[in-house]
């Protein structure tokens, strides 16, 4: 056997070590026996925390003429399938007589455009987000109607910020107005969902789900006459039990279909969560590519960091927490800090939006043509908290409905919403509405 | 006394915000009471907080005054609780408006308490809404039920957190991500339980190693570029000895071959030299070792890297280990044991013939230990329904009562602590007490002692209730509220993903951070297992320490890893706040936070929460670049100077200052920045202190507010639910009892299981 051993990139971990094969094999499972048709168009949603530098940020000109400002510089290579989007406005982060709390707020409103309430025990409410609209129109089309990515777990300690619970500023994915959908963190899991581990596969695989099948008969049964035994807050609980088990019914059918499909040899397993944050951003990155590519869902949210968070950045040489810098009462010292980690997650950004471009499609063109990737934030400036002009760009020609290489602005307090109706629309989605939309964006 | 803490602010501030809160308790009729509206509180309140509150758009949404009659005002506890609480905690009215003398806000404060007082028997004893088991849960109840270690840590997603607790059936929801993980974990227990007979060969390739403590992996290897290890979890069905065999390589360089460890856990099992290219992988044989039933966490470590970039020869630059694969082969000679979680599910193999007949008895009790209750004959049925569909596959019968053993993990009368009945009130029966009691000390699903009581009808009893409560604390199983209970009260949580910058605190460590959280939860440990007062908790003579921690905190003759008791040698610490992990959960990673600890000290021991900042103000912002050159004092002062800041931060700086002596780390220090650390501090109410020994002077005044806000923490935990203004009543009757018995920790747990909030059910949550 002969292998090269590269000592830096051995030293970079398991991020750098993820050997991906040309997947073309495994690309869309419905499509593998048929003649190949029109790629389904992805959506993904990446969030970052506490704001950005928007002096660095905005491009100067509007429309196609326009130079990268340096924060959006790691994306250079593909400017062409950009979008930035200027002037957006998210008002329901905003206090509307809520009082502090802009980070939970502006967490949970992203993709909402709801008023999330302010508690920080029971009665968390907000409203259902913008991928899981899409989930609940495309997600029948794959195995997991959505992916929901993060680097960091919830919080897990008190209420988050200023009488929010913990769940509003570590979610951007809402299911339903009170129910949040948890993030999986480590890239390992992630997979395993996607692919199984090892030992799946096989007759044993085949004796296996029959039994689970069996399985969620017999809960789902349980769970129904228990429903009626109950006080109403309590069956509302059990409701969720069930909704959960029939879920799980449905891609207990698809994987039938999926397993022969994915021998992903050549695939590396991630074996955990990288010790860096780059390398943790990058493998998660890797991990939706692979999820798309494969067509076990065409949506995704994906939250680099939760809001508020205040980790420090020591790879980009910041040593001090995000959030303290992002304070930073336009100290030098401390804008320049924060411009640091914004670029840093840009940097990482552009990876994934690498890989998405060097991902071949079987009917021709890459993932990155045919996806709509959004990144950006809740927050405009991280010491103002203000919710106005927020930091949104777009990666990806939606199958050829984005018309892309421009910075657009738009007039003051549109509402982010009609984006993701836009969005919606370029997916063949009939959702008129969606929080407090007020119609669709021109792009 | 009353008390009513952060959670029940916040259900309050949602009552004012005008959203619905059914069952608001009332207060007795103004009739009732000595105290009255119009004589004893109209007039104080319309001298001080008139001028103010008494508006169409009060401040808060709060107006006291705004009453026609006693008995209306009498209908709005919620609303005095809230003025109480303001005016005891000296927050209002606020400063620079006119005060009262000490001697009016004492007599408003003991007229408030009046007004609000009514007899514990008359009041609701609260709704809990239906529990899904949180990790902690499922993996105690996993482990009573079946003997089998799972972690569910790695694996499912966090529970959500509410009221500082994360087991409020409120706030814990299901996802079809959880569902499924529910299901993955069903069958990897059930495969953990019961075991297939026969010898086994287990073959790891190196690509399967966890490298998240250095190594990486590169297709089906595992390669060490550094001195470092990579670990692999070993999954054994029967305890025994194993052979353990790797299959390794190295890039060579240097004078010596790769030399390579095998460790399983901290013990070193052999050592091998691994001259041996990576074209030619050879095969290293270890000892035999014992591996137990269950995970077994081998390692394999690269001791002597070596690195010349500028060696003419390229192949003699960089040493490298490749590991290839790892194959475990076993039980070696002797009889083998089987696991008990299989004996326990299969005592003897059954006849031919009688598989069903065994699954039956056997599935019956499992399911009436895991449901908390006796299975019924259908419920049990059904899962003999399942072992049949296995057998009639051909699977052997230990494969099938897997299935339906998965199939008692994954039901909702397991996974879901259930109270039945519509929206009737009710005494709880005996069961649904045996599991309060089980998920309150064990986190877990009752014993057969408790099972048995109940059976007897005999847990309603408070005279047993007590007891078992005691006996539970006294048993193993009652030193996870450690874990469980305190570790959130304390919030050691925070302390996994708080990391120090390293060019600030070079002397800290992750192991130091750790032996901090364990120093917290060992001295819980120790109050609650000697019934200890839990006004050691404010100050102790009694440490915890090892020798990192005793050279972290300058002690002398203590080294070691292991943590154990000793005296003091000096005042400065003594108690939680001297302790570093709290110290350092409320630090920030360069500097440490006054204000943080401050805050902590107000909602975690008097539970008096400052209320959240008003719109507008964010936290400390130099105005310029001199500011960083202050001290943080002189930065907290100037903030402090803005009348919309001052209220609170009166109420938390001071008391984060008196512990301004413990830098970020919890290490002791007499100047910060160069400059001598001032450790004065002055409360609202004008007391004056220095140090942290006056801190814990001043809240040892406070003894008897700390332990309302303790017995109202328990009862939050207890019960799984937030605490009303309703509550307080129990919280006081738990409070006084203990107080009357030296603060005794058990008086507290036992004051909580005789509460009617304990026993008894509402009507409406």
């Amino acid at each position: 056997m002969s292998i090269h051993l590269d000592r830096r990139t051995l030293l970079k971990g398991a991020g750098a070590a993820i050997a991906l094969p040309a997947l073309e094999a495994m690309s869309p499972t419905t499509a593998l026996a048929c003649t190949p048709k029109a790629a389904p168009v992805r959506m993904a949603f990446c969030f970052v925390p506490n704001g950005i530098d928007m002096a660095n940020w905005t491009p100067a000109a509007d429309g196609a003429a326009f130079e990268l400002p340096k924060l959006l510089k790691p994306l250079e290579a593909h400017k062409n399938s950009m979008t930035v989007f200027t002037g957006l406005t998210q008002h329901h982060a905003r206090a509307n007589g809520d009082g502090p709390g802009d980070h939970a707020r502006s967490a949970a409103a992203w993709l909402t455009g709801m008023q999330p309430r302010k508690t920080s025990g029971s009665d968390i409410r907000a409203g259902i987000s913008a991928d899981q609209v899409a989930a609940q129109f495309l997600g029948k089309e794959t195995r997991f109607a959505s992916l929901e990515l993060g680097c960091e777990r919830g919080a897990v300690a008190g209420d988050c910020d200023s009488g929010y619970s913990c769940a509003y500023s570590s979610s951007i994915s809402w299911r339903g107005e009170a129910n949040p959908n948890p993030k999986e963190v480590n890239p390992r899991l992630v997979f395993e969902r996607l692919f199984g581990t090892k030992n799946s596969g096989g007759p044993e695989e085949a004796k296996r789900r029959k039994y689970r099948a069996s399985l969620l008969d017999l809960v789902m049964e349980d769970a129904t006459t228990l429903k009626g035994r109950l006080g109403a807050k309590d069956a509302r609980k059990l409701d969720e039990y069930l909704t959960s088990v029939r879920e799980i019914e449905v891609r207990l059918q698809k994987a039938e279909a999926a397993t022969a499909k994915l021998a992903l040899e050549g695939v590396i397993r991630p074996s955990g969560i990288p010790a860096n944050f780059d390398e943790h951003i990058r493998l998660m990155g890797d991990m939706l590519v692979l999820a798309f590519q494969a067509d076990q869902t065409r949506i995704a949210t994906f939250m680099f960091a939760n809001e508020g968070s205040n980790r420090s950045y020591t790879q980009a040489g910041v040593g001090e927490g995000h959030h303290d810098m992002s304070h930073h009462g336009s100290d030098p010292y401390k804008l320049e800090r924060k411009s640091r980690i914004d670029l840093f997650h840009l940097q990482q950004f552009a990876y994934f939006v690498d890989r998405l471009a060097s991902t071949k499609e079987e009917g021709g063109g890459t993932l990155l043509d045919n996806s709509m990737i959004v990144y950006g934030g809740g927050i405009s400036d991280g010491d103002r908290h203000n919710h106005d002009n927020l930091p949104i760009l777009m990666m990806g020609g939606g199958g050829g409905k984005v018309r892309t290489g421009r910075h657009i602005r738009y007039p003051e307090n549109t509402p982010l919403n009609n984006l993701f109706l836009s969005m919606f629309e370029r997916m063949g989605i009939a959702a008129e509405r969606l929080g407090d939309s007020t119609g669709r964006l021109l792009f | 006394m009353h008390s009513v803490s952060k959670p029940a602010m916040l259900v309050l501030s949602l009552v004012a915000l005008g959203f619905g809160f059914l069952g608001v308790p009332r207060p007795a009729e103004a009739s009732d009471t000595t105290v009255s509206y119009e004589k004893d509180l109209t007039p104080p309140l319309k001298k001080y907080c008139g001028a103010c509150h008494s508006t169409p758009e009060p401040p808060a949404g709060v107006n006291p005054l705004k009453f026609k009659s006693g008995a209306e005002a009498a209908k709005d506890a919620a609303l005095w609780d809230r003025v109480l609480r303001a005016v005891r905690s000296g927050h209002m009215p606020p400063k620079g408006t006119p005060q009262p003398t000490k001697a009016e806000r004492d007599l408003l404060i003991s007229k408030l308490e009046g007004f609000l007082k009514t007899e514990c028997g008359m009041k609701t004893p609260g709704r809990v809404t239906v529990r899904r088991l949180n990790r902690a849960e499922y993996a105690y109840s996993v482990k009573d039920l079946l003997g089998v270690d799972f972690d569910p840590s790695d694996v499912f997603p966090n529970d959500d957190v509410g009221y500082g607790f994360d087991n409020i059936g409120d706030v814990l929801s299901m996802s079809p991500m959880l569902m499924e993980k529910y299901l993955d974990a069903a069958e990897t227990i059930a495969a953990r339980a019961l075991v297939t007979a026969g010898s086994q060969k287990i073959g790891i390739t190196g690509g399967e190693f966890k490298t998240d403590k250095g190594g990486a992996v590169r297709d089906d290897l595992l390669v060490l570029a550094t001195t470092s290890e990579a670990s692999v979890d070993v999954e054994i069905p029967f305890e025994g000895d194993y052979r353990v065999t790797l299959t390794a390589s190295g890039t060579q360089a240097g004078p010596e071959p790769c030399k390579m460890r095998l460790l399983k856990g901290q013990e070193v099992l052999q050592q091998f030299d691994v001259p041996n290219l990576p074209t030619q992988p050879a095969t290293y044989s270890g000892p035999t070792v014992r591996l137990r039933a269950g995970s077994n966490r081998l390692r394999v470590a690269f001791i002597n890297d070596f690195y010349q970039p500028e060696n003419p020869d390229p192949n003699r630059r960089d040493r490298n280990l490749i590991v290839h694969r790892i194959d475990i082969e076993g039980p070696i000679g002797g009889s083998v044991e089987l696991p008990e979680s299989h004996r326990r599910l299969v005592p003897e193999p059954p006849a031919k013939g009688r598989e069903l007949v065994a699954a039956k008895k056997a599935l019956t009790t499992l399911a009436s230990r895991a449901f908390r209750r006796p299975a019924t004959p259908t419920e049990t049925e059904r899962l003999v329904a399942l072992v049949q569909l296995g057998l009639k596959d051909g699977e052997t019968y230990e494969s099938a009562l897997r299935i339906g053993v998965a199939g008692v993990l994954i039901s909702p009368q397991f996974l879901f602590r259930l109270e039945e009945g519509g929206d009737k009130a009710r005494d709880l029966n005996d069961y649904e007490i045996g599991a309060r009691l089980a998920s309150f000390l064990w986190s877990s699903v009752p014993d057969a002692s408790l099972t048995n009581l109940a059976a007897a009808g005999k847990l309603k009893d408070p005279a047993v209730l007590e007891s078992e409560a005691l006996r539970m604390l006294a048993d193993p199983k009652g030193r996870r509220l450690g874990e469980t209970f305190a570790s959130q009260w304390l919030q050691l949580g925070k302390l996994e993903s708080l990391k120090l910058t390293r060019n600030y605190f070079p002397m800290f460590t992750e192991k130091l951070k750790e032996d901090m959280r364990v120093e917290a939860l060992t001295f819980f440990d120790d109050i609650a297992t000697h019934d200890r007062s839990i006004l050691d908790f404010i100050d102790s003579e009694r440490m915890f320490v090892n020798g990192r921690l005793a050279t972290h905190y300058e002690m002398t003759g203590i080294t070691g890893d292991e943590i154990r008791e000793v005296k003091r040698q000096s005042n400065r610490r003594g108690g939680l706040l001297g302790m570093g992990a709290v110290l350092l959960l409320n630090s920030n990673p360069t500097r440490t936070s006054p204000t943080k600890r401050g805050k902590w000290i107000l909602e975690q021991i008097l539970g008096e929460p400052p209320p959240p900042p008003p719109p507008g103000v964010e936290v400390l912002k130099p105005e310029a670049n001199e500011n960083r050159m202050k001290t943080l004092r002189a930065q907290l002062e100037a903030h402090r100077s803005d009348p919309g800041c001052a209220n609170c931060h009166s109420r938390m700086d001071p008391l984060g200052f008196g512990l301004e002596n413990f830098d970020a780390s919890g290490a002791w220090r007499n100047k910060d920045n160069f400059i001598a650390v001032d450790a004065s501090g002055e409360l609202p109410d004008g007391s004056k202190f220095a140090g942290p020994k006056e801190l814990r002077e001043i809240l040892l005044q406070r003894k008897d507010r700390f332990a309302a806000h303790f017995a109202e923490t328990m009862l939050t935990f207890a019960l799984g639910r937030g605490i009303t203004p309703d509550d307080t009543c129990f919280v006081d009757e738990i409070a006084k009892k203990a107080t009357e018995n030296d603060y005794r920790f058990t008086e507290f747990v036992k004051g909580v299981v005789r509460s009617d909030a304990f026993r008894k059910r509402a009507a409406k949550p």
